[in-house]
């Protein structure tokens, strides 16, 4: 067990799965894949895709059952997201090209996107760089 | 065929999550290639993550470029959308 000191936000006792709010500032370390791994690395990264999907679908679900349609379309972006082909297309090619771990491939890839988006002066997209984070790390924590 | 286009964004929002969708929907329906071009950047207009990364606020001048049998029919869909301010504000 481990245990975290910290600055009490509210009254009572909360137990349930610890959520890092701040895991957007971890680097994936460079890794290279084995040429004859390639295939298993990318079915590997294919259903990292599946099953963040699913995960966006239950919540999506659990939304539409508790709270009002409003946040679903957020939810519905982030799915759409997931399946760019344009997105997983660069993904595989730093894999099959570079022979980066499918890891260190996505956080190359989102890495370019939050740089760019911080590039902008319009807070209404320096904003949406929570959204870019938040489905990287919905990717990575099914990867790794 | 080349279709090339300048459009103006003029929802309040401008292109987010909710537009970027929809314009991939259509632009992924069609096969010509399709770029959009915003202060030098370019970027592919059939990826929703890509349309968000160029950071079009409303006032915003775009540069449709489509190249493709169907190049002319997904750039005037396309500025329909937007000039339909995608069903916003």
């Amino acid at each position: 067990m481990e245990i975290k000191k910290g600055i009490g936000v509210s009254p009572g006792i909360g137990i349930a799965r610890a959520f890092v709010l701040d895991s957007e500032k971890y680097r994936i370390p460079l890794r290279y894949v084995n040429e004859k791994d390639i295939k298993n690395e990318i079915e590997r990264f294919e259903e990292a895709v599946r099953n963040a999907t699913k995960e966006l679908e239950n919540i999506r679900k659990r939304f539409l059952r508790r709270f009002r349609d409003d946040a679903t379309p957020i939810v519905e972006g982030h799915i759409k997201m997931l399946q760019d082909e344009h997105l997983k297309t660069q993904i595989l090619e730093f894999v099959k090209n570079n022979k980066y771990s499918p890891e260190y491939a996505v956080s190359r890839v989102f890495r370019r996107y939050v740089k760019t988006l911080s590039g902008s002066n319009d807070p209404l997209f320096t904003n949406r760089i929570q959204d870019i984070n938040d489905i990287e790390r919905r990717l990575l924590k099914n990867l790794l | 065929m080349l279709v090339e286009k300048n459009i103006k964004i003029i929802n309040k929002l401008g292109i987010h999550v909710r537009p970027s969708t929809q314009i991939a929907d259509i632009t992924n329906k069609h096969q010509s290639k399709i770029v959009f071009i915003k202060d030098g950047l370019e970027i592919n207009a059939r990826s929703i993550i890509e349309l968000l990364t160029l950071a079009a606020g409303c006032n915003a001048d775009i540069t449709i470029r489509a190249e493709g049998d169907d190049a002319e029919a997904v750039v005037n869909a396309v500025i329909k959308l937007v000039e339909s301010k995608f069903g916003e504000e």
